[in-house]
């Protein structure tokens, strides 16, 4: 398989060298990085600095009704390759790619810039405010230089980043994931398409080297080329980015999540109320077969032991349908998980339902098991209220979705001290209101370069 | 009349232990398998379990033992939080589940990990921890008879390595931390006994000695820590206690040092970890001595990987010609906690599996036996170690090897296992990055 680069507007094709994907150990080839052509220099102004916000909007727009999938050649013949290089089945990613446009809305991108700039005028030009004594300031947020780490999880996230980079206007490179070494450049292709020459498009870079490469990463993790490293996710490739900051080299990390549920005594109330919360569980629980960060791995639940017993059993068997974004059947679970849910089995202090072969395992225990749950995992823990579930709550904790959802507003405060960071109604944890922050922080506005102009008058 | 498991184990101090062709061995090790398994699977809960659900009533062929393996962490599968809360009741019932013995039936004033291991050795039900850092110790079930097995193994394999007869005549040098874990001490014991010079004191690095209670405390710290429990003053605490134990490391190995100097001229029996032979070493040519100075016929018993050091490529040789250590008497070894045999390696740097462990390569997922009948094959390896009483010797290994069951280049019959052996986990590369995780990479610093 080939994976081209995109690199300021131009497709670099060539097999300078192999390289085997994360997980599926699929081989590709990339060409040459050239590391002179994916930088620019300091000297050169940014292509969108003096294009209006609202012209950039509609080239996004326009993106996003080009990336129909069933028009686009590029993202069709980009499902094939994925297909072979991302654990992720075929089937979620081609839906993963049939819900990109909805990335690329109008409402969409405007909410995000009106939720991060009080005023969006700084992202045009310089804003001039005046204080007490009639001295003026002018600011502009600045377009930044930026490298983004993309997560090999997501195959559509990229076009998010792609639309956050474009917003701010910055100077975007890339570092696409071994998982997928494709969907960016398939992405920037469309655009290319649609204007060759437009400045969003000379904006992008987007390139292949393997994660923690120092020969590569020792030479531009440097303030002389970027003013930051926008990482989605954790694990050791931030650990080694870490390394590289400095003054003037920033990190803005989404860090690495997990979700969980809060189900109050009130699911008991009718058979139906049950099934339908289960329902909502298991949808929550599931997202990219549990890959995603706000998809749900522990469900702290009220009530008796019996009623959640029977619980347990609804969400087993909604856990193993086949869903937009899930599949009936994820990878089987890793063995030294199935070992721990044997041993707390076989001790009395667990009961499971479901299977070990990836089509879905609810473990029940009364405190969470010590392991991460993984490919369609989900611990219920009992618990006396759901305020108790809190003291499980930490900094890592994203979403949170809540039954009935009329309890949330007596748990936020509470959760967002512990360090979570969203609530929702459980069986929403994917759906969002548009222009909300992400992981506790409008990003847009850390990722530019705030720059001042003072007229102080003495 | 001996029944097939005493024939296999009685080889263990035979000249040609290492040398049977698979096939001719093939019998009496599932014959022995059999043996342990029936008596194992009343014994063992889980292994019950695992018996069930896999549908394995009989042991007749390898492929029999595949779905009675445990996976490694097995022997961590007890709850963080029980240590934590000294729930010892809870602890004892999760060992009953893993081992052939009960984990107790009164905690009375038991008040810590170390308190609860005692109380259980009393009564002849050992419990060996591991002492990793950073995740939860594996506690593995032993009984007596595992413990002496186990020790005379050592020896006996050390000698049928470096050829070196346990005639009691060298002196004993342990350079590595000793941790209070009685399998540990009594393997060193053992080793002790054979190939020191009673005459004279053997050296120990004067470090005090691990307990397994410092290392679960440093654990559940860890856990407090992620939970968001942990107060600034206990951090603290533990901040200094990791600088003056570094502190006192450093001390330790200057002792050592000048010691090994100062007893140049004598017939030396060096144990140790690569990780502290090398600092060892640059210490004593810092100070003018070397392979010259040395008697010609140093031992060196090592094992196991770097650890996590890191140390220039030639590390060996630079240890070697420090201490004028021959290849021929260096003993190197592959083993797993989870097992209690050594496998020695051999002059072509291959590893023997021992006549009472029974190989079982795997696939990667650990769920298929690998066709070993076309010479080497790449895969993780599985054992099961027929010498272990105190609980199941049947382990699947986090361990990428290669296992052949041809002859050796050595010249010998049987399985042997191939010098690269990396770690699954370490396999892993940076390369991967995902939003999704947990708690844990929160943590910094501490342990």
């Amino acid at each position: 398989m080939k994976a081209p680069f995109f690199v300021r507007g131009e497709l670099l094709e060539g097999d300078h060298r192999e390289y085997a994907s994360r997980d599926l150990g699929a081989p590709f080839t990339t060409p040459e990085l050239d590391l002179d052509r994916v930088i620019a220099p300091r000297s050169e102004l940014p292509p969108l600095l003096d294009v209006k916000l609202s012209e950039i909007i509609d080239f996004l727009v326009a993106t996003g009704e080009a990336l129909t999938l069933d028009r686009n050649p590029h993202m069709q013949r980009c499902l094939d390759l994925v297909a072979a290089t991302n654990p992720l089945p075929r089937r979620v990613v081609e839906n993963l790619y049939r819900a990109a446009p909805l990335l690329l809305q109008r409402e969409s991108l405007e909410s995000m810039v009106t939720s991060n700039f009080a005023d969006p005028a700084v992202l045009d030009g310089w804003v001039t405010r005046t204080d007490a004594h009639g001295n003026r300031g002018h600011l502009r947020a600045f377009p930044p230089r930026m490298v983004h780490m993309l997560a090999g999880n997501a195959p559509a996230g990229c076009i998010a980043s792609i639309a956050q980079g474009a917003l701010v206007k910055g100077i975007n490179l890339f570092k696409m994931p071994s998982s997928d070494p494709f969907t960016t450049v398939a992405v920037l292709r469309t655009m290319a398409e649609l204007d060759p020459d437009h400045p969003v498009v000379r904006s992008m870079s987007a390139v292949y080297w393997a994660g923690g490469d120092e020969s590569i990463e020792r030479t531009i993790y440097r303030p002389q080329f970027f003013d930051r490293i926008v990482a989605w996710g954790g694990g050791p490739a931030i650990m080694n980015v870490i390394r590289y900051l400095g003054p003037g080299l920033q990190l803005v990390s989404f860090d690495p999540k997990s979700s969980i549920s809060m189900i109050g005594r009130e699911v008991f109330e009718s058979p139906d109320t049950i099934a339908d919360v289960a329902e909502r569980v298991a949808a929550d629980t599931t997202v990219y077969n549990q890959e995603a960060c706000l998809a749900s791995r522990f469900v702290f639940i009220e009530g008796d032991r019996a009623e959640v017993e029977a619980f347990c059993a609804a969400l087993a068997e909604r856990l193993a349908v086949d869903r937009e974004f899930a599949s009936a059947d994820a990878p089987a679970t890793p063995s030294d998980v199935r070992s721990e849910v044997d041993v707390m089995v076989a001790m009395g202090d667990a009961r499971s339902w479901g299977r070990f072969d990836g089509s879905g395992l609810v473990v029940l225990t009364d405190s969470p098991i010590g392991f991460h749950p993984t490919n369609k995992t989900s611990n219920v823990v009992m618990v006396p209220t759901l305020a108790d579930a809190a003291r499980y709550v930490n900094v890592a904790t994203q979403t949170i979705g809540v039954y009935p959802w009329s309890r949330k507003a007596d748990l936020r405060d509470r959760l967002a001290s512990a360090g979570a960071q969203r609530l929702c109604r459980v069986g929403t944890a994917n759906l969002h209101v548009p222009g909300g922050p992400h992981d506790a922080m409008f990003a847009l506005a850390r990722f530019v370069h705030w720059m001042s102009d003072d007229d102080i008058e003495i | 009349m001996t029944t097939a498991l005493e024939e296999l184990l009685g080889r263990r101090d035979r000249d040609d232990r290492f040398d049977t062709p698979p096939g001719e061995l093939l019998a009496l090790q599932m014959e022995a398998a059999q043996e342990r398994f029936a008596a194992h699977v009343e014994q063992i809960p889980l292994l019950g379990n695992r018996a069930e659900a896999g549908g394995v009533t009989v042991i007749k062929s390898p492929e029999d033992l595949v779905p009675v393996l445990f996976a490694h962490n097995t022997y961590r599968s007890y709850g963080e939080s029980w240590l934590a809360d000294g729930d010892w009741e809870r602890m004892g019932r999760w060992l009953q589940t893993v081992s052939t013995y009960s984990g107790g039936d009164t905690f009375d004033g038991v008040d810590d990990l170390d308190g609860w291991v005692a109380g259980l050795e009393q009564s002849g039900r050992f419990v060996a921890c591991s002492s990793g850092t950073t995740g939860r110790p594996a506690m593995l079930g032993a009984t007596e008879a595992d413990i002496e097995f186990g020790s005379q193994a050592n020896v006996s394999a050390f000698t049928w390595a470096t050829g070196i007869a346990p005639a009691r005549d060298r002196r004993f040098f342990g350079l590595g931390p000793r941790t209070n874990v009685t399998r540990n001490e009594r393997i060193r014991q053992a080793l002790v006994d054979a190939f020191h010079d009673p005459g004279i004191d053997d050296y120990q690095l004067p470090l005090p000695m691990i307990t397994t209670g410092a290392i679960t405390a440093m654990i559940l710290l860890r856990r407090k820590i992620a939970d968001g429990t942990a107060r600034a003053s206990e951090v603290a605490e533990f901040e200094r206690l990791s600088a003056e134990r570094l502190h006192g490391v450093g001390e330790a190995m200057a002792d050592a040092i000048d010691e090994l100097i100062a007893s140049r001229e004598q017939k030396l029996f060096l144990s140790a970890m690569w990780a502290s032979l090398y600092p060892l070493a640059v210490g004593v040519r810092e100070r003018g001595f070397g392979a010259a100075d040395y008697r010609s016929d140093t031992s060196l018993l090592t094992g196991g990987g770097l650890k996590g050091a890191t140390l220039p490529p030639d590390y060996r040789e630079f240890v070697h010609e420090t201490f004028a250590i021959d290849p021929s008497r260096e003993f190197n070894l592959y083993s797993m906690q989870e097992i209690n045999t050594p496998f020695p390696r051999c002059p072509a740097g291959r590893y023997h599996v021992a006549p009472w462990v029974i190989a079982l390569p795997l696939d990667e997922p650990g769920e298929r036996l690998l066709d070993t009948s076309h010479g080497d094959v790449e895969g993780r390896a599985a054992f099961v170690d027929l010498s272990l009483d105190g609980r199941w010797g049947g382990i699947i290994s986090g361990d990428k090897v290669t296992t052949d069951f041809g002859a050796c280049r050595c010249g010998r019959q049987g399985p042997t296992i191939g010098p690269d052996i990396v770690r699954y986990a370490d396999l892993e590369s940076g390369d991967k990055i995902t939003c999704a995780g947990t708690i844990d990479a929160y943590v910094t610093g501490a342990a």
